[in-house]
C-alpha cells in the first residue's frame, strides 16, 4: 500500500491514508504513483488527481502545486482542490467564455498571460468533466 | 524553456493563485460555501525609506492594488 | 481619605475588570478558531517542509562553506521578517519578537546588510526607534480576518521582489495556551537551493521545464508555505497570550476591588466614629 497525504494550505483532504494508486496531473503528463515508486518531485498543472483505494476511486480537481514521492510516503501539496463532483459545469463553461474574452481584451503580455492561466484552468476543468 | 506566464513576468505564486481562483469560481454554490479560503482581507503595505514610511498601498483579495494613498 | 473618591475608584476598577473579562472571553473564542485553522494547516507545512528538511543540514554546511569563501559576508544580504500582532494587550508576545530582532542585529554586528520587514503593526514603533533605517516595508491589518493563503502570497511576493540571499522569519511558536516562544526560522535562499541542488539527486524531477525552473517555483511555494505557517503560529500565540494577560488583569482587578472595599469600609467606619464622638462630646458640654 501507498502511504498517502493529500494536503491543502487550509487543511488535509487525506492524511496518512493507505491507498493502492494515485494518478496526478504532472506537467509532462499524467503520472501514476504505485507503492515503491522512485523518489520524484512533480510539478502539477490544473487537472485531476485520482486516488484508488480498495477498488474504489475518488477524483479531485487540483489547481496547481507539487507532488513529492518520498521513499516512505507520497505527499500531494496543492493550492486548491475540490471533488470533481463539486464542479459546476455551467460555471466552467461561463469561465471558459470569460477567460477567452479577457484574452481578447488583454492590453499587454502580463494581462494576456493571466487570462491564459484562467483559460487553461477552465479548459482543464471542462475536459475533466467531459471525461467523468 | 520557460513557462509562458513566467516569461510575461507572472510569478509562480501569482500563477497558482489565479488557477485556484478559477477553480473556486467554478464550484457549485453548496461546495463554494465550504471553501473558507475566500475570506476577504484588506491590509496596508507601507514602503519605508530612511526610517519613515514613504508610500502606502491597500492590498485586497482580487490582487488589485488600489491607488497609492501617498504619504 | 475621602469616601467618595474611594467609591469612585471601586466603580472604575470593577468596570475595567468587566472589560478584561469580556476581552478574555473574546480571546478564548478567537483562540479556538485560529488554533483549529493552525492545526488543520500544519500537515501542509510539514509536507512541504519535509522535502526541504534535507536542506537544513545542507544550509548549515553551505553557510560554513560560504563564510570561508566570503568571510566578510560581502555577497550576503538578509531580510528579517518580524511577525507581531496588529493589536496590543496580549502580554509579552510582541516585546519578545522585538527583543529577538535586536539580538540578531547585535549578534551580526552590522556585518551583513540587513533589511527588516514588519508583519503586524505592533513591531513598528519599538523597531523604528532602534532600527528604523533597516525597515524596508511593513504590513498592517494582516490579522484582522483569519489569515488566508492568497493573502500570505501577496506578502511572499513582496519578499521575492527584493533580492535578498537569506530570509529569516521571527515569530512566536505556539506550544500551548500557556506557553509561546520566539523562534528564528531561516528559509533556504534560492541561490543556495540552486547551488546545492545535488542533495536532491535521489529525486527525479517531473516537469516540462528544466529542473532549475522547478526549483524557482518550489522556492516560491516553500516561502509562502512557511510564511503562512509562521503567521498562523503567531496569530494563535497572540490570542493565547491575550487570554492569559486578560485573565490575570481581571483577577487583579478583583483583588484590587476587594482591597478598595476594605479601605472604603474603614473610612466609613472612621467617619461614623468621629460623628459619634462629636455627638457624645457635644451632649456632655451641653449638660
Amino acid at each position: 500500500k501507498l502511504h498517502f497525504n493529500f494536503l491543502l494550505p487550509g487543511g488535509a483532504i487525506q492524511k496518512d491514508a493507505a491507498v493502492d494508486m494515485v494518478l496526478v496531473p504532472a506537467s509532462s503528463g499524467v503520472m501514476g504513483i504505485l507503492p515503491r515508486h522512485a523518489p520524484t518531485v512533480a510539478q502539477l498543472r490544473p487537472g485531476v488527481v485520482e486516488v484508488h483505494a480498495d477498488g474504489a476511486k475518488e477524483k479531485y480537481f487540483v489547481s496547481s502545486g507539487f507532488a513529492f514521492v518520498h521513499k516512505e510516503r507520497t505527499d500531494v501539496c496543492a493550492v486548491a482542490a475540490a471533488p470533481l463532483a463539486d464542479l459546476d459545469a455551467a460555471a466552467v463553461t461561463q469561465g471558459v467564455a470569460d477567460a477567452q474574452a479577457a484574452m481578447a481584451a488583454a492590453k499587454n503580455d502580463t494581462e494576456k498571460a493571466e487570462a491564459q492561466i484562467g483559460l487553461d484552468t477552465y479548459t482543464a476543468m471542462r475536459s475533466a468533466l467531459a471525461m467523468a | 524553456m520557460v513557462q509562458y506566464w513566467r516569461a510575461a513576468g507572472v510569478s509562480y505564486l501569482r500563477y497558482s493563485n489565479l488557477c485556484a481562483d478559477a477553480l473556486r469560481s467554478a464550484l457549485k454554490p453548496a461546495a463554494a460555501k465550504k471553501g473558507a479560503a475566500k475570506t476577504p482581507f484588506s491590509m496596508t503595505k507601507s514602503t519605508w525609506e530612511a526610517g519613515k514610511p514613504v508610500a502606502r498601498v491597500q492590498l485586497e483579495p482580487a490582487g488589485m492594488e488600489t491607488a497609492a494613498v501617498g504619504k | 481619605v475621602n469616601l467618595k473618591v474611594v467609591r469612585e475608584r471601586m466603580k472604575t476598577v470593577s468596570n475595567i475588570g468587566k472589560i478584561c473579562k469580556a476581552m478574555k472571553l473574546v480571546a478564548a473564542a478567537k483562540l479556538r478558531g485560529v488554533q483549529s485553522l493552525q492545526q488543520a494547516s500544519r500537515p501542509f507545512a510539514v509536507g512541504m517542509g519535509d522535502f526541504f528538511s534535507k536542506m537544513d543540514e545542507l544550509e548549515a554546511a553551505t553557510t560554513a562553506e560560504a563564510s570561508k569563501k566570503d568571510p566578510t559576508g560581502d555577497k550576503k544580504k538578509q531580510l528579517i521578517i518580524a511577525v507581531t500582532s496588529d493589536r496590543g494587550l496580549c502580554g509579552g508576545v510582541n516585546a519578545v519578537i522585538v527583543k529577538e530582532v535586536k539580538l540578531m542585529m547585535a549578534e551580526d554586528e552590522g556585518r551583513t546588510p540587513t533589511g527588516i520587514m514588519l508583519v503586524g503593526d505592533k513591531g513598528r514603533e519599538p523597531m523604528r526607534r532602534v532600527h528604523g533605517d533597516e525597515i524596508v516595508v511593513s504590513f498592517k491589518d494582516v490579522f484582522k480576518a483569519p489569515v488566508t493563503f492568497p493573502q500570505v502570497c501577496m506578502i511572499a511576493e513582496d519578499v521575492l521582489s527584493r533580492s535578498y540571499t537569506d530570509v529569516i522569519l521571527v515569530y512566536n511558536r505556539f506550544k500551548s495556551a500557556m506557553e509561546q516562544e520566539p523562534v528564528r526560522k531561516p528559509i533556504v535562499g534560492l541561490s543556495t537551493l540552486l547551488e546545492s541542488a545535488s542533495v536532491f539527486d535521489e529525486y527525479e524531477f517531473d516537469s516540462d521545464m528544466d529542473s532549475a525552473q522547478v526549483f524557482v517555483d518550489l522556492f516560491e511555494f516553500q516561502l509562502a508555505t512557511q510564511l503562512y505557517n509562521a503567521l498562523l503560529e503567531n496569530a494563535t500565540s497572540e490570542q493565547a497570550a491575550r487570554m492569559s494577560a486578560m485573565d490575570n488583569a481581571s483577577r487583579n482587578s478583583t483583588d484590587m476591588h476587594a482591597k478598595l472595599a476594605l479601605t472604603a469600609n474603614r473610612v466609613r467606619q472612621a467617619g461614623i466614629t468621629t460623628e459619634l464622638s462629636e455627638i457624645v462630646a457635644g451632649a456632655a458640654s451641653v449638660s
